[in-house]
């Protein structure tokens, strides 16, 4: 050292600093992979592909049962029954073959359908069956604050997903900085859990009836005899459109190819208001009493297909019959050049969405392509997905609250077609 | 990612949930709030929980505009970390003038 000059100690000095930049860019990029461990995304999503629980045998069924003709191989590159070989190419007409038998009601069939722009178009008619052909539902809501995080699911806040724990309930009133945050009998332990259809229902509804402030919401499948059916029309061949057309209110977004509808995102305000928590489950997911089970976050459960190359695999199909890709490859690198609906295109698969994040409780932003006029039927319906123990959705100043308790704003709903239900 | 740094995101990822759960407010509504008032299609952006920035552009969502996300997930601008980083930055300024001091010394010493 004697004989070291000042400028090698500044070299060396130099060297050494550039260790505190690193740091700080590690301690913010840890913190998003805590996020989507947490949600089991990524690589478990694309090996669930391949060894999903029957997909093979269950997608060459679907393809023929729908008798229509549908194009079955335009957006894979092998017959979707060869399972983990199977991997997902140019985009093109819907792959009907990529669906799960036990996640539709019935066959998928083809129909004339008139489409947002006003022309005619064929679409395919895709009857979920509000549940999942792929994973168990559940569980939601912890019975103790001494259980662990396998004892719930999940919730998304911040952008962030947080498993609830019963350290999590516990924690309500610091997370939220409000002390009447209280979901558990400081006595026993016991979390406050909804625990009968009609409780579910109270609980979830926009106005929260007062006996459930302080509840975390647990809607069961059984509650809606194991799920609801809906039927979404697709375009068979997606449609763009010259602008994007948004999401509006859309009872979903998508769906994935096990059975279960993407839902659009809702300000969780009201129910935060009352003091309660609409839990998911791990997969990201709940139940709607009007809907049935349906996501709101995409964490790597539902069954995938993997990419030809380094791309993230698909995940399911958006309402306008583009695909949904989850948000990274296998690289875990997001891309660069989305729009303002989450999609892009590229030669191999076309134009595509991916999936936001876990915590951004969304999976597009708006429709590149045009969608069915009436793009849903059954189940919450068109305009409202958003029923009892869903989703409800806080009014914006001079709005009211919708009646039938669908909790959207400012639907169609009246005195004159529901005087039943509104004042 | 380089291998180094992608163990030290692993090693930090198992630390920083309690830090990040700690410090969590109600923000839920942030990407919303952005976008209240905004044109449809305007830039917007916010800061999660985690101290990263989340910006994308103004959509209409279930009857509100809402930021939907466009732009990958990066550490944001301003926060817990630039304190840390200045701190550091004075540390190593402060290091750096008396090792100078000292060699200056030794080196009119040898003369």
């Amino acid at each position: 050292m004697r004989n070291a000059s000042p400028l090698l100690l500044l070299a060396l000095l130099t060297a050494c600093g550039d260790d505190s930049g690193a740091t700080a860019a590690v301690d913010n990029d840890a913190t998003i992979s805590d996020t989507a461990a947490d949600t089991g995304s990524g690589d478990t999503t694309a090996a669930d592909s391949s060894s999903g629980s029957g997909s093979g045998e269950s997608d060459t069924g679907t393809a023929e049962d729908s008798g229509s003709g549908a194009d079955t191989g335009s957006g894979a590159d092998a017959t979707a029954d060869t399972g983990s070989t199977a991997c997902i190419g140019a985009g093109g007409d819907v792959n009907t073959a990529l669906f799960l038998a036990d996640g539709l009601a019935g066959p998928i069939t083809e129909e004339s359908c008139t489409l947002s722009s006003g022309a005619t178009a064929t679409c395919l008619s895709i009857p979920l069956k509000g549940a999942p052909a792929d994973h168990s539902v559940g569980p939601f809501c912890p019975r103790n604050i001494t259980d662990g995080p396998e004892a719930g699911g999940i919730w998304i806040e911040n952008g962030m997903v947080y498993d609830i724990s019963g350290s999590f309930i516990t924690g309500l009133a610091t997370f939220y900085n409000d002390s009447a945050w209280q979901l558990y009998d400081a006595a026993t332990g016991a979390v406050h859990v909804t625990d009968s259809q009609a409780a579910c229902q109270a609980a979830a509804r926009p106005d929260v009836d007062p006996a459930y402030n302080n509840y975390c919401v647990e809607c069961l499948l059984e509650y809606i005899n194991g799920g609801i059916t809906t039927t979404l029309l697709v375009p068979k061949r997606p449609v763009p459109r010259t602008a994007p057309a948004e999401i509006g209110m859309v009872p979903a977004v998508g769906l994935a190819f096990n059975g279960v509808a993407f839902d659009p995102p809702a300000p969780v305000n009201a129910i935060l208001a009352a003091h309660t928590i609409a839990a998911f489950d791990d997969c990201g997911g709940h139940v709607n009493l009007a809907a049935g089970y349906h996501y709101h976050a995409a964490t790597g459960c539902s069954t995938a297909y993997p990419s030809c190359d380094e791309h993230a695999p698909q995940i399911g199909y958006a309402l306008d019959g583009y695909p949904i890709f989850a948000m990274t490859g296998a690289d875990g690198v997001e891309a660069t050049d989305l729009d303002s609906c989450r999609g892009h295109e590229d030669a191999l698969h076309g134009y595509h969405y991916h999936a936001a994040s876990p915590g951004e409780n969304m999976f597009i932003g708006c429709f590149h392509g045009e969608t069915a006029a009436d793009s849903a039927t059954g189940g919450g319906g068109p305009g409202g997905g958003g029923g009892p123990g869903g989703d409800p959705v806080a009014c914006m100043p001079g709005q009211t609250a919708r009646c039938c308790g669908d909790g959207l704003c400012d639907g169609p709903e009246t005195n004159t077609n529901c005087a039943a239900d509104c004042p | 990612m380089s291998k180094g740094l992608h163990r030290a995101a692993l090693l930090a990822a198992l630390v920083l949930p309690a830090t990040g759960w700690a410090h969590a407010g109600h923000t839920d509504r942030q990407p919303w709030d952005v976008c209240a008032g905004q044109p449809l299609g305007s830039d917007c952006s916010w800061i999660a929980g985690d101290h990263t920035l989340r910006a994308g552009s103004c959509r209409e969502i279930g009857g509100a505009l809402m930021c939907v996300r466009t732009k990958p997930i990066v550490p944001a601008a301003t926060g817990p970390s630039e304190p840390v980083a200045q701190a550091q930055a004075l540390w190593w300024g402060g290091g750096l003038l008396v090792l100078l001091l000292v060699a200056g010394i030794a080196w009119r010493l040898r003369a």
